[in-house]
């Protein structure tokens, strides 16, 4: 469970995000959009702590505040929109650094920390590729070795910052469907942030729409992703087409007068 | 994944790689032998490389034991002579006591100083690059080279003054290069802001500069004393008797036991401060720990040693081409071959042109410099930026 009551950032007397509420469920995926710019992964870093912020953040009931870094780390994981690949790290030794919020100071991984690495290579279909170093990897590998670096840390709470932006749809399609296989399987709570406002509303339960760093609709899919919303938050002329699978967002192109 | 079909069929042949091994086991949950045998063999593999060091070190022990410019000891009767100190062990190296002294207090001492130096100035490096993202780092760049320059200059030109200024020069080159640090390190926060591997390079290189300016200017004018200033900053380990490697010794000692403490950190740092944080690290307070044990460490090297170049920069890349991944096995391997590197160094700066000495910096340049840039010309080198 995520709340979040009256959070704001500001940075450089620039506000980048003012009093968001944002309440997720136990179990539910709660997708945040919004223009370049709108707050997304400002939000994101707010709650994962990177960024300080105004108002309160609560993690599976607990004030944000009060949990030691460690707590939190065990709360909430996150995957960031541009992961830092280190290079030349073999796949093994990068999901082993999962277990940091797990392990007593000072020492290192016991067979526990090892059989949770081992369960997440099997579960993400990663074992061909474990000794490889993460650099040779293609796009697709690369964002499930990310994904399971965040599972190995073993939290409720996911948080997700434009997990398909650098994929092909085929990828874009497989990693969502991973995320919600593995939400049911491990009853996790999932916050993304995401571009492809169709992928959003097909995956996720509720949608959050942020511009200018303000909750500006909130919803189901239905609800939010009209062509009037789009329209006043995005500035761009779609049409939503409903069929049996929900609804795609079609934009429109205003074609120039000769 | 590119092909699913041949994903999965990975995922296959590693339940066969368990089944084989005789682990029941199919479930993914529960680690099968096989699995931590896989830890295991892996972990092994890696502390060769550390093995490798501690091997060279030896070896570079030895041969700078063994030669020297006395052409009346023997390489043999030399190193018989150090064995022979061990306790319990008695062997007669037929050496005088003039000669055996000359091992002793001489020699001996001057090889355990320049592999404590290279032990201190490759690890500080390897911490360095660690906590700076950044493989160009070392262990001078956050101004321990400027400030010890300047205290060092500050104290020779002064020297007729005083009192005996070479036992002066370590401590003003320590106190110089501590202030350097530390005023690095109160500028690389200005304005509020979070420090940054960016904001403290940036500041480094400002203090350097101006420390640097400094140093120039009171060198120019005392140019009589060009010639000392010169001869300190290229580095050097002449040494009489142990009275170096004991102050030396308790700096390299408390740096190593936190930079290896820190290895795993260093790992976890390596995903970068956000992801670093996420994973429940204080990352500001281990780039503190990190930074102040392997400034500490390389300002007592430098007070000893003078401005040894390239050791703290090569010597980790070294490591890692040999195998080192982990910043749990680049610091003890880095520490070996930084010693095992000086020694042989310094083994060549006395003997290449004996009786004369090449200031050791110069050596440790030019073998540095041409492998410098066959590193640069190799993209796969380098840790992440």
């Amino acid at each position: 469970m995520i709340t979040c009551g009256g959070v704001g950032v500001v940075v450089d007397d620039t506000t980048l995000l003012a009093d968001v509420d944002l309440h997720v469920s136990p179990g539910e995926w709660v997708c945040v959009l919004g223009p370049n710019g709108a707050g997304k992964s400002t939000l994101i870093r707010a709650i994962s702590g990177a960024a300080d912020h105004l108002g309160e953040v609560a993690l599976a009931g607990r004030p944000a505040d009060g949990l030691r870094a460690r707590e939190r780390a065990r709360t909430v994981a996150l995957v960031p929109q541009t992961p830092v690949i280190p290079a030349g790290m073999a796949v093994d030794d990068y999901l082993l650094l999962g277990r940091t919020p797990h392990l007593r100071r000072f020492r290192t991984e016991s067979a526990e920390d090892f059989a949770a690495v081992d369960s997440v290579v099997e579960r993400l279909h990663l074992a061909a590729l474990r000794s490889r170093p993460i650099e040779s990897l293609s796009g697709g590998e690369r964002q499930r070795v990310v994904l399971g670096l965040a599972l190995v840390q073993d939290t409720p709470l996911l948080l997700l910052d434009e997990p398909t932006s650098a994929l092909d749809i085929g990828h874009q399609q497989e990693v969502l469907e991973l995320v919600d296989e593995l939400r049911v399987e491990r009853s996790l709570t999932v916050l993304s942030t995401m571009h492809d406002l169709t992928l959003a509303g097909q995956y996720a339960d509720r949608l959050v729409l942020l511009a200018g760093g303000r909750v500006v609709a909130e919803g189901a899919a239905s609800e939010v992703l009209t062509a009037e919303v789009l329209k006043a938050h995005f500035g761009v002329s779609v049409r939503i087409v409903h069929d049996d699978d929900g609804l795609s967002v079609l934009p429109l192109r205003r074609r120039p007068v000769r | 994944m590119t092909v699913p079909g041949a994903v999965r069929r990975g995922a296959a042949d590693h339940h066969d790689a368990r089944s084989g091994e005789g682990g029941e086991s199919t479930s993914p949950v529960v680690a099968a032998p096989g699995a931590a045998d896989r830890w295991d063999r892996a972990r092994l593999g890696r502390y060769g490389t550390v093995v490798a060091g501690a091997l060279a070190l030896l070896a570079a022990a030895a041969l700078g034991t063994a030669f020297g410019p006395s052409s009346q000891i023997g390489p043999g009767a030399a190193l018989i002579e150090v064995i022979d100190r061990i306790p319990w062990v008695a062997l007669d190296s037929g050496l005088t006591r003039n000669q055996a002294g000359t091992v002793w207090d001489l020699r001996l001492p001057r090889v355990v100083l320049g592999a404590l130096i290279g032990w201190m100035l490759a690890s500080a490096g390897a911490g360095y690059q660690g906590v700076f993202r950044n493989p160009l780092a070392d262990p001078y760049l956050l101004g321990v080279a400027a400030g010890a320059g300047l205290g060092a200059t500050l104290v020779i030109v002064r020297g007729q003054v005083g009192a005996d200024p070479s036992a002066m020069v370590p401590i003003a080159a320590f106190a110089g290069a501590v202030l350097a640090v530390f005023i690095t390190y109160l500028v690389g926060a200005a304005g509020d802001r979070r420090r940054t591997p960016a904001s403290l390079l940036l500041a480094g290189v400002a203090v350097s500069a101006l420390f640097t300016a400094v140093q120039t200017y009171v060198q120019q004018r005392n140019a009589s004393d060009i010639r000392i200033v010169y001869t300190w900053i290229l580095g050097r380990l002449s040494t009489a008797g142990w009275g170096e490697v004991a102050l030396l010794l308790p700096y390299v000692a408390l740096s190593s036991i936190a930079l290896l403490v820190y290895g795993r950190t260093l790992d976890v740092m390596s995903v970068g401060d956000d992801e670093a944080r996420s994973l429940g690290l204080d990352v500001d307070r281990a780039r503190l720990v990190i930074v102040i044990a392997a400034s500490l460490g390389t300002a007592g090297a430098v007070a000893v040693g003078g401005l040894i170049g390239f050791v703290g920069i090569i010597v980790p890349h070294v490591a890692r081409l040999l195998g080192a991944r982990s910043y749990r096995v680049l610091l003890p391997a880095s520490m070996l071959f930084g010693g095992a590197f000086l020694v042989l160094a310094d083994l060549l700066a006395r003997t290449a042109m004996a009786p004369a000495e090449i200031p050791i910096g110069v050596v440790t340049a030019f073998c540095g410099a041409p492998f410098f840039t066959f590193l640069l010309r190799r993209r796969s080198v380098g840790v992440a930026a």
